[in-house]
Formats: structure tokens, C-alpha cells, sequence
């Protein structure tokens, strides 16, 4: 649906101001969140909405369902941890180790090109597999074993135990810098040719694109961000542990974009404020009296985050594929349903489930359209 | 390596085989039906192994193997009417797998996390088999196995066997043969093909439980990570053998389950990542697996 342009600036530039308006009050954050304790929470939040925005550039953008999203989270912060520990400043290590992540992303990508769906998930999961059980045993002589590997040279400004708010800054203006990149993306020509090939990658093909390549440019992207995410969470945890390479960390990634809302730029963002947040909130919760005073098993489900996030995952899987993001359109949604009955269901706007409504109301909206200049 | 060491690893390899065979053989059943794959199938297999042991210590051995396979099958029964069929009549093909695919991962979660607050997070041993389980038997050259490795080796065979004849010679295998083949046809046949796929979804969910049992006896206790290992292993399996293939999951149960051992013996550090590297570069090569039918490549 294409507005006219008089319509859409506007638009634009409410997005953006809406977005810098943002962007002002998340900078100021340090200065009005006083406990440094949700200072570092909230730098943590940023690290994860990279990962988010990293994984749903290859989920959401090119449709690719990757399992070992982990290893380029890890692998940066093992790069970073033995370049460091070499000798080398941590500036250009920390540049270096997100270089060599595209690296080892293109190599991933380019080894991976033949296979697709299912098959691909399950080939990038036995990588990373591979490479979280070779740094737990240190099989390569590079990663400390299941100690990890420190991060040297980290001056003392950006201790987040020491100054939070600096490793925040640095996360949120990588945060910014990631979203430019991903929303650049999305608006280019490359973006809508990801749409297309996966809405219908025989289609995109038939069309003439070159999946292959796109898909090595989305794997290197995505390797990137990953890789400043890993970079940044190293930085804070001041070592690279195997945990980084964890299963986990990839099922976090796919909670963050599913919860947010897959396919979406601002769905990882919330997202990753609700994933991780919602992890000390309830450590917080768990030490009131209440939770206290019950015996050890109730106390224990009730305090369990994966449990919580899992239920609130399944709900989301049923009746909100779209995630959180799309909560406010599906409301509006529903009463611009109940509108269309009341008015007594024009055309075959009557008695729809509201799956079909959403057509309805495009083609309400595009008949308004296009009617208004002429 | 002498020969007796090399039956010893040789029948702790076939009894490991044969756990990854259980577990396998029921995923790559539900995929080839439904075509989905269960990422719940591992907190399936833990669950098996946490209500087994429980039992096994309190109850006793009989017990342990009804309440495993039952509980296991219950939960696989309610995943799949509830939860997965919700999904049948979804608007695409694509959306429908991929909300099943997802909604498995969102059931292992909540499953994984329900046993370990039930469990709690340290490891619950076994103690001791009864009877003839604990025993040592001499082997060829010095080698020995012990009497449950025996017995788990032997089971592994007649649930393959018994699993074939199934699937060769009955109705119902013939419905899940020809589901595998085009579950649309065979449902314009007016083969009510929604009751075969809970009848595979609870069969394959039930053997997941049993094969948790096996092997936090195999183990001798059971750990809230067991799950996820086996599920990884599990899953290069399947895929080794050609997703849907049944053979296949037994040749890659075999192919995997020996690897791990002998490699476990030449190289203790090595032992997962050698087998998770090897998986890869297999599938890479050949993605379709080692028995699968050729899959669209984009």
C-alpha cells in the first residue's frame, strides 16, 4: 500500500522525532536511574537487543531458522579474550574480534549454502555444539576450559563494577548504531529482496535473485552485530566462558525475537527489555517475605525465569505470532472489526474471523486512498 | 588397544546405541508423519528419566519402566490434542510448521524447568540394579559387559524388530508408511490420518520416556542437562539417517553411539566435539542424510 507523499513525511518525521525523542531519554538513563545495580541490567537489556536485532536479521528478515546463533555471540568473545591476553590493545582487538566474526560467519554461511529449513537449523546447531564442547574442554589450547578466557587490558572506566554507566553508554550507542544498521537494511533494495526470498525463495529465485549471495551478505551482517553484542558482554563479565556459547544463548536470541516480534525492527528491542529484565525483577520478587516464607518447591517455581518466559512464549506461539509488537495493531484490529459490523457489514465485512479482517481493513484503507486526491 | 578392551567399549558402544536408537527412532517417526520436529522430545526424555529413577528408588524396577513410558506418553498426548493440533488448520503449510516447531521449543522449556524444580538442580543416582543387572559377563578376551548393558542391547534389537514388523505388516503402519509418503492423500482416502498422527506423537513421545530411563541407568543417575545432550545427538541422528527414515535413525544411532565410545576412550576431550564436528560435515555434504529422500535445495 503506498500512501501519497504528503502523507507519508509526516509520518516519517514523527518516527523519527518519537525515535530521537527516545534515543535522548535512554542516553539520560544513568542520570535518573540511581541504583547502578539496574545501570548495568539496563546495558545488559542493549547487549541482548543487538543479539535480537543479529538473529532476526537471518529469522525474521531472510527467513533463515538458525539453531547455533551462540557461536558468533561466543566466538567474538573468545577472539577478544586471546587477542587481549596476546598483548593487544583492547580497541583494535575488540575491532579485530568483530572483523574475524564476519569472517567466521561468511565461512558458516558459505559451508551451510546448500541447505535450507530444518536441515539448516540442525547443521548450525551441531556447529555450535561443536564449538561450545571444544571451548568447555579447551580441545583447541584457546579457550581456558571451563574457566574461559580473561579480557586484559580493560581500563578501569569501563568496569562495569566500577562505572556502569560508561559500559552502558558504549552498549546503547552500539545499540543505536545497530538499529541505523538494520533499519538501513530494511528500507534498502537488499532489505526487500530478503522479504521476497523468504516469503518464496522460488519465487525470488524465478525473479532472478542470487540466493546464495544474499544469504552470505545477511550471514556476515548478522555475524557482525552478533559479534559486537559477544564483544560487549565480554567486556562486562570481563572473561569469555563457555556459557556464551550455550545452547542457551541461542534460545534466548529466538525467545527475544519471538516475544518481541519476529520480522520486526523494534520487536528484539522489546523483546530483550522484557527477556532480560523480567530475570532480576523476579530474583527481586523471590527474596520478598512472601516467597520466603513457602517451602523450597513452590518457592522454586515460582522464582523460575525460563518457566515464566516459557508460558508467556507458548501463549505468544498460540495467539500472538506477531509478538508483543504486534499487541497494538491487533487491538485496534478487533474494534475496527466491530466498526465494520456496525455498520453494517458492507460487502462481505459481516462475520469474519480476524485473520481475514486485516485484509478488509487494507482494502477499506486503500479504496480511501485512492479516492482522496482525485 | 587389546581385544578385550576393544569388546568392552564395542558393547558399551551397541548399549548406548541402542538408548540413542529409543530415543531417536521416535523422532524421526513423529517427523516423518507430522513433519515437525519435536524440540520437546529431549525434556520428553528427561522427564522419562527423572519419573523413572524416582520410581526405581521408591518402587521398584517394573515400576520405574510403566511409570517412565505412561507418564512420558500422557504428556506427549496432551502436547499434541491441545497444544499441536491447534496448528492443523492453520493458513499455510509454512506458518503451521513453523508455530509447531516453535511451540515444541516453548514445551521443552516449560518441561526442562517443571522437572528441575520438581528435582532440583543436583544429580539423582540410580544405587544399584537388582539381580543379575549388576552382574559382570566375561567376554572374548577378557572383555566383559555388565548384565543391564546386555539387556538394554538386547531390547534396543526387539523394539527395531518389533518397530519394522509394525510398520511392514500391520494396517496402521501401512497408514503411517503412506502418511509419511502424502499425508493429504491418504486423508482423501478418508484415513482418519489426525488419529494416526497422536497415536505416532504419543508412541514416539512414550519410547522418548523409556529411552530417559534406559539411560539414567545406563548413567547410573540422571541431571537436568541430560536431556539437552541427548536431544543434540539425538537430532544429528535422524538427520544423519534421512529425516523420517527409520533404518536411517538405526544406522546413525549405531554410527553415533560408537563414535562416542571409542573416541571417549582414544580422547576424552574430544569425544562430543569430534562427533558434533563429524555430524556437521555430513550433513554438509549430504544433507538429505544417509537413507533420506532428496530435499529441495534453495
Amino acid at each position: 500500500m503506498t500512501l501519497p507523499a504528503a502523507a507519508r513525511t509526516p509520518r516519517v518525521l514523527l518516527i523519527g522525532a518519537v525515535g530521537l525523542a527516545a534515543v535522548v531519554v535512554l542516553a539520560l538513563l544513568p542520570w535518573y536511574v540511581t541504583d547502578s545495580y539496574w545501570v548495568t541490567v539496563a546495558a545488559d537489556v542493549c547487549i541482548f537487543a543487538i543479539l535480537g536485532l543479529s538473529y532476526n536479521l537471518l529469522l525474521g528478515q531472510i527467513g533463515l531458522f538458525s539453531f547455533g546463533h551462540a557461536l558468533f555471540f561466543g566466538a567474538a568473545a573468545y577472539i577478544l579474550g586471546n587477542l587481549t591476553t596476546g598483548g593487544m590493545g583492547l580497541v583494535p582487538g575488540a575491532l579485530l574480534a568483530v572483523c574475524g566474526n564476519i569472517v567466521l560467519a561468511i565461512i558458516i554461511g558459505l559451508l551451510t549454502i546448500r541447505v535450507s529449513g530444518i536441515y539448516f537449523a540442525i547443521v548450525t546447531l551441531a556447529f555450535a555444539q561443536a564449538a561450545y564442547t571444544a571451548a568447555e574442554r579447551d580441545v583447541l589450547g584457546l579457550t581456558g576450559g571451563e574457566n574461559g578466557k580473561p579480557i586484559e587490558g580493560l581500563p578501569r572506566e569501563l568496569n562495569i563494577n566500577v562505572f556502569p554507566e560508561n559500559l552502558y553508554w558504549l552498549a546503547f550507542a552500539m545499540l543505536v548504531l545497530s538499529v541505523l544498521v538494520v533499519w538501513g537494511i530494511r528500507r534498502s533494495m537488499m532489505g526487500r529482496v530478503w522479504d521476497g526470498i523468504r516469503e518464496s525463495p522460488l519465487r525470488a529465485q524465478s525473479l532472478g535473485v542470487a540466493i546464495p549471495s544474499q544469504r552470505i551478505v545477511a550471514f556476515a551482517v548478522a555475524g557482525g552485530l552478533a559479534g559486537v553484542a559477544g564483544v560487549l558482554n565480554a567486556m562486562s563479565l570481563q572473561y569469555a566462558t563457555p556459557n556464551e556459547l550455550a545452547l542457551d544463548i541461542t534460545v534466548q536470541a529466538l525467545l527475544i525475537t519471538i516475544i518481541g516480534g519476529p520480522g520486526t525492527l523494534l520487536g528484539p528491542l522489546l523483546g530483550a527489555v522484557f527477556v532480560r529484565v523480567s530475570a532480576p525483577l523476579i530474583d527481586q520478587w523471590g527474596r520478598s517475605e512472601f516467597v520466603q516464607g513457602l517451602s523450597e518447591v513452590p518457592q522454586r517455581a515460582l522464582t523460575s525465569h525460563a518457566l515464566m518466559l516459557g508460558l508467556v512464549y507458548i501463549v505468544l506461539v498460540l495467539f500472538l505470532p506477531g509478538g508483543l509488537t504486534s499487541l497494538g495493531q491487533k487491538l485496534r484490529r478487533t474494534r475496527n472489526t466491530l466498526a465494520v459490523d456496525e455498520r453494517g457489514g458492507r460487502a462481505a465485512g459481516g462475520r469474519m474471523p480476524p485473520d481475514h479482517a486485516q485484509e478488509t481493513e487494507t482494502s477499506i484503507e486503500h479504496h480511501e486512498v485512492t479516492r482522496g486526491p482525485t | 588397544m587389546d581385544l578385550g578392551t576393544g569388546v568392552t567399549l564395542l558393547m558399551n558402544g551397541l548399549a548406548l546405541s541402542a538408548i540413542l536408537f529409543l530415543l531417536a527412532s521416535g523422532l524421526t517417526m513423529i517427523f516423518g508423519l507430522l513433519n515437525v520436529v519435536n524440540f520437546a522430545h529431549g525434556a520428553f526424555f528427561l522427564m522419562g528419566a527423572y519419573v523413572g529413577v524416582a520410581l526405581f528408588r521408591d518402587v521398584g524396577l517394573l515400576a520405574a519402566v510403566v511409570g517412565a513410558t505412561l507418564s512420558v506418553a500422557l504428556l506427549g498426548f496432551v502436547t499434541e490434542r491441545f497444544l499441536m493440533q491447534r496448528f492443523y488448520s492453520a493458513d499455510s503449510v509454512m506458518t503451521a510448521h513453523l508455530g509447531q516447531l516453535l511451540l515444541t521449543l516453548g514445551v521443552s522449556l516449560c518441561v526442562t524447568e517443571v522437572v528441575q524444580i520438581a528435582a532440583g538442580p543436583n544429580l539423582l543416582p540410580t544405587g544399584d540394579l537388582p539381580g543379575f543387572l549388576n552382574d559382570r559377563i566375561g567376554l572374548v578376551g577378557g572383555g566383559y559387559v555388565d548384565g543391564y548393558r546386555a539387556t538394554i542391547i538386547l531390547v534396543g534389537i526387539v523394539v527395531f524388530v518389533a518397530l519394522a514388523a509394525i510398520l511392514r505388516r500391520t494396517r496402521t503402519g501401512l497408514i503411517v508408511r503412506a502418511g509419511v509418503e502424502d499425508a493429504d492423500m491418504v486423508q482423501g482416502l478418508r484415513v482418519n490420518v489426525r488419529r494416526s498422527f497422536t497415536a505416532t506423537f504419543v508412541i514416539g513421545s512414550a519410547m522418548a520416556g523409556f529411552a530417559g530411563l534406559a539411560a539414567a541407568l545406563y548413567y547410573r543417575g540422571t541431571f537436568v542437562t541430560l536431556g539437552e545432550e541427548h536431544l543434540v545427538l539425538a537430532f544429528g541422528i535422524v538427520v544423519l539417517g534421512g529425516l523420517g527414515s527409520y533404518l536411517g535413525s538405526a544406522v546413525g544411532a549405531l554410527l553415533v553411539g560408537l563414535a562416542t565410545v571409542f573416541i571417549s576412550y582414544w580422547w576424552p576431550p574430544g569425544q562430543t566435539f569430534i562427533v558434533m564436528g563429524l555430524l556437521a560435515i555430513v550433513l554438509i555434504v549430504r544433507p538429505q542424510g544417509l537413507f533420506g529422500k532428496e530435499v529441495a535445495r534453495a
